[in-house]
């Protein structure tokens, strides 16, 4: 399949090819990881690159934290690319505690049969605080009027989803990971890796069936709502991204007053339709508030074009912006620049967020500009001197606007 | 930023119980325990004050004490100074003043001195009034606040009336000293005459932590009273001895609250209760228009002296004001020169969410789990908890009375405190639309 590798940085490469001749030296790391990895859909042809990517951060990471007291040799093969793949990972990655880990990396078959659900009540019982344990929830659009006309059909986008879903419980077997769908007329929860079940690699299989079942259950049921609410016919009409930021927040909550165990959340919303206008407060709420409990949303755009309001949410709360240019390597992007947990990505070149444009828009023409006049009573924003506020209706004091806004009050 | 980056790998360093450090971390146990065991001395030095506080302690399974779970007590409280809020926006349709100019005066006279609040009056003010004004902030970013101290009976301004939370927090630490006196008449006469110059629009405000019993005042207080109801300064006092009967005058004839702190959490829970904007009476501010503007980042290889500190700065660091260009270092602010309002739109949009409040939620306990079932399953729909708790003896839940999605009361606060969305109403099309 064609890769795209622009996602990709430098170190990351390096990575791939080094860590790939490492697991030829130690197999035996590799098999316990790559057990639990469910079969690739017939759908798509499996990405082979990207999982071995994965794969290799994984085991990257287990050898660099569990070191065994006689270091093997860090890296086979090419030692000057690898040392300078090491280079920038030394300061963090490469500081390893004197003795192996007990909790993480406990006798083989605990983490083995752990990591297929990705802890669950093995996680509750362990008093934890670590910076490589992620809570991702990951918002899919399911958007019917997106996907008929989409470049990635809807099931080859899925079989990547569920890839990275897999990959991020094969990181770290304390990951948890929860999927959110929105659709046109609804949102519901898909999948959640605290509920599956935590007993090998038969019921990895099953439990991403029955994800796919839900999912498939839930785009019906959203076309019923859709059919039966008249209004909803416009063909370009947005997701509900809105609800599915407030769910993921009220379940972010829910895991910071539950455990005993803090985890990094973070949000990954795969977008595909454009922006719902008449959702920006309740976005901008949502935003507020994950800026405040300090979770980043990420965002990868899977349409043709960007969403301003999640431009505007990775802005705001520090997370990753990226619209992948081509979209059938889709799954290397979330490898490369979604995986990683918090702690690590600030040691990635991960892609940077342009800078986004605060201006407003006033609500007269719609007009995005650099200064205007603001309602006291509601803010609405007019490009205008108005006599009479549009959206409140309060009538406004003949005083100049321009004399009152001059700052008087200066000693 | 997000605590990860700078503990510098905390997760490999917290498991590392080399046997080296074993004994170290002994050791540190044993501190541990002395100081809990000190926490506890505390608590039995409080049940003079508080009568009856051992019944707010349990046993645990290992003969631990530890306080009762109160969740659902702090829920009912929770849930009538939520209705009580709303009450008040229905009752009368009455705006909200989003645009607000408030001076805190903090009482820094003898009386701020006293020991009854750990480790004195002043200390607890101090704190709390921190975490008031970042609140504050949080909720109101297109306000301004200013401090003024009273001390030896005179007011003395610690800062201009201004935008930036860091910049009041600093003055206010750095100047605590209690002397002297108070006096409200001084305090009032000072803010009015500030206040008096604030634009027309903005709501202006004062609130008193006011710690003394007594008012050494030059005049007659009640002319100055006057004038503030005349240029419609609404003046809250939070007392922290006992209730005085000009404080509660003062308040009544401005339109403001008067309350009387209990303890320190208290006092936080009171103060905190001025944070959001309160429902504003239409003539209090007249309605404008206000000249913003929405200045970008400078460019990258612009070059200039930012007005706000007068230090060199590349324009990517600081905002470049559309009217004068000259460059800022934060929003939102004032600009030094031409005096516009600068502002970007999420400021804008933080402040939405008290025009747009969500309602408040029905209380329903779950007498009817078969209704239950078919509604989604006994789950809170924001979080997927389930409603059955085995350890806790209710199971009491909210519904929203729009969209009639069952809430768990964890989320019903949360949804409340901080979202400010009903995530039922918001993963549905509402057919208006």
């Amino acid at each position: 399949m064609p890769l795209d590798s622009s996602g990709l940085t430098c170190a990351g490469r390096r990575l791939t090819s080094q860590v790939a001749n490492e697991t030829e030296h130690h197999p035996s790391h590799l098999y316990r990881w790559l057990t639990p990895t469910p079969r690739p859909r017939p759908t798509a042809p499996p990405p082979n690159r990207c999982l071995r990517f994965v794969h290799a951060l994984a085991v990257l990471r287990r050898l660099v934290a569990s070191r065994p007291p006689p270091p093997p040799p860090p890296y086979g093969g090419d030692r000057s690319a690898a040392a300078a793949a090491a280079a920038r990972l030394e300061p963090s990655w490469l500081v390893a505690p004197p003795e192996p880990d007990q909790r993480t990396h406990g006798s083989p078959s605990a983490s083995a049969s752990a990591s297929a659900a990705g802890g669950g009540e093995t996680a509750m019982t362990s008093k934890v605080y670590s910076d490589d344990v992620s809570l991702a929830v990951v918002v899919v659009d399911t958007n019917p009027f997106f996907w008929a006309s989409a470049a990635l059909p809807f099931a080859d986008f899925f079989a990547h989803l569920i890839h990275y879903v897999n990959s991020l419980l094969l990181l770290n077997h304390l990951n948890h990971v929860v999927v959110i769908a929105t659709g046109v007329s609804s949102c519901t929860y898909i999948f959640d890796s605290s509920d599956a079940s935590a007993s090998g690699a038969a019921d990895v299989a099953a439990t991403f069936a029955k994800a796919s079942r839900k999912i498939e259950e839930f785009i019906a049921q959203d076309a019923r709502c859709t059919a039966s609410n008249g209004s909803v016919a416009d063909s370009n009409s947005a997701s509900l991204l809105s609800g599915a930021l407030s769910l993921a927040l009220c379940y972010i909550q829910r895991v910071f007053r539950s455990g005993t165990r803090h985890p990094q959340p973070r949000i990954l919303c795969l977008q595909g339709s454009p922006d719902g206008p008449e959702q920006y407060v309740a976005v901008m709420n949502s935003i507020f508030s994950a800026q405040r409990s300090m979770v980043p949303i990420d965002s990868c755009i899977v349409g043709a074009q960007d969403s301003a309001f999640l431009q505007q949410a990775s802005y705001i709360t520090s997370g990753v912006y990226l619209k992948p240019q081509e979209l059938s390597g889709l799954f290397q992007y979330l490898a490369a620049v979604f995986a990683t947990d918090l702690h690590s990505r600030t040691f990635l070149r991960l892609p940077k967020t342009l800078g986004v444009d605060f201006r407003a828009s006033c609500f007269c023409h719609k007009k995005t500009i650099d200064m205007g006049y603001v309602c006291s009573v509601c803010l609405s924003i007019f490009c205008k001197y108005h006599k009479k506020c549009s959206t409140c209706g309060s009538e406004f004091n003949r005083v100049m606007p321009d004399l009152n806004s001059m700052p008087d009050q200066r000693q | 930023m997000y605590g990860v980056g700078v503990g510098g790998g905390g997760g490999f360093n917290a498991p590392s119980t080399a046997s080296g450090r074993r004994r170290n971390q002994e050791d540190e146990e044993e501190e541990e325990e002395e100081a809990g065991e000190g926490r506890v001395l505390e608590a039995w030095e409080r049940a003079y004050a508080d009568d009856r506080s051992w019944e707010a302690l349990q046993e645990d399974d290992s003969g631990l004490l530890r306080p009762i779970d109160t969740k659902t007590l702090v829920h009912a409280q929770y849930r009538r100074r939520l209705l009580l809020r709303s009450a008040a926006t229905a009752a009368a349709r009455i705006q909200k003043g989003l645009i607000r100019y408030l001076y805190i005066v903090i009482d820094l006279s003898r009386a701020a001195s006293e020991m009854d609040y750990r480790p004195s009056r002043m200390a607890v003010v101090a704190k709390h009034a921190e975490a008031f004004i970042r609140e504050f902030f949080d909720q109101n970013p297109l306000s301004h606040v200013g401090i003024v101290t009273i001390k030896d009976g005179i007011c003395h301004r610690l800062t201009e009336i201004g935008g930036s939370p860091e910049s009041q927090i600093k003055a206010l630490m750095g100047k605590l000293e209690c002397s002297g006196d108070s006096s409200l008449q001084n305090a009032l006469e000072l803010v009015h005459g500030y206040l008096d110059q604030v634009p027309s629009y903005g709501h202006k405000e004062v609130l008193i932590l006011y710690s003394a019993l007594n008012t050494c005042d030059p005049g007659d207080i009640m002319e100055t009273i006057e004038k503030c109801k005349k240029s419609k300064i609404r003046c809250s006092i939070i007392g922290l001895a006992a209730e005085i009967f000009i404080c509660k005058h003062i308040c009544e004839e401005t339109g403001g609250s008067y309350t009387i702190a209990l303890d320190e959490s208290h006092f936080k829970e009171l103060l905190l209760e001025h944070a959001p904007p309160s429902p504003a009476i239409a003539e209090y501010a007249a309605a404008n228009l206000i000249k913003m503007g929405f200045p970008q980042r400078g460019a990258e290889d612009l070059i200039s002296i930012c007005s706000c500190h007068k230090k060199i700065k590349s324009g990517a660091e600081g905002y470049i004001c559309p009217r004068c260009k000259v460059n800022v270092c934060e929003l939102p602010t004032e600009c030094r020169t031409c005096g516009l309002t600068l502002v970007s739109s999420p400021h804008l949009a933080r402040s939405y969410h008290h025009l747009f409040p969500v309602q408040p939620f029905d209380e329903v306990s779950s007498i009817y789990p078969n209704k239950l079932g078919q509604k989604g399953g006994q789950k809170c729909y924001g979080c997927q908890q389930s409603f059955i708790n085995p350890d806790s003896q209710s199971s009491i839940h909210v519904r929203c009375p729009k969209c009639n999605q069952h809430f768990c009361l964890d989320c019903d606060i949360y949804i409340h405190e901080s979202l400010h969305n009903c995530p039922g109403c918001e993963s549905q099309r509402s057919s208006s639309s």
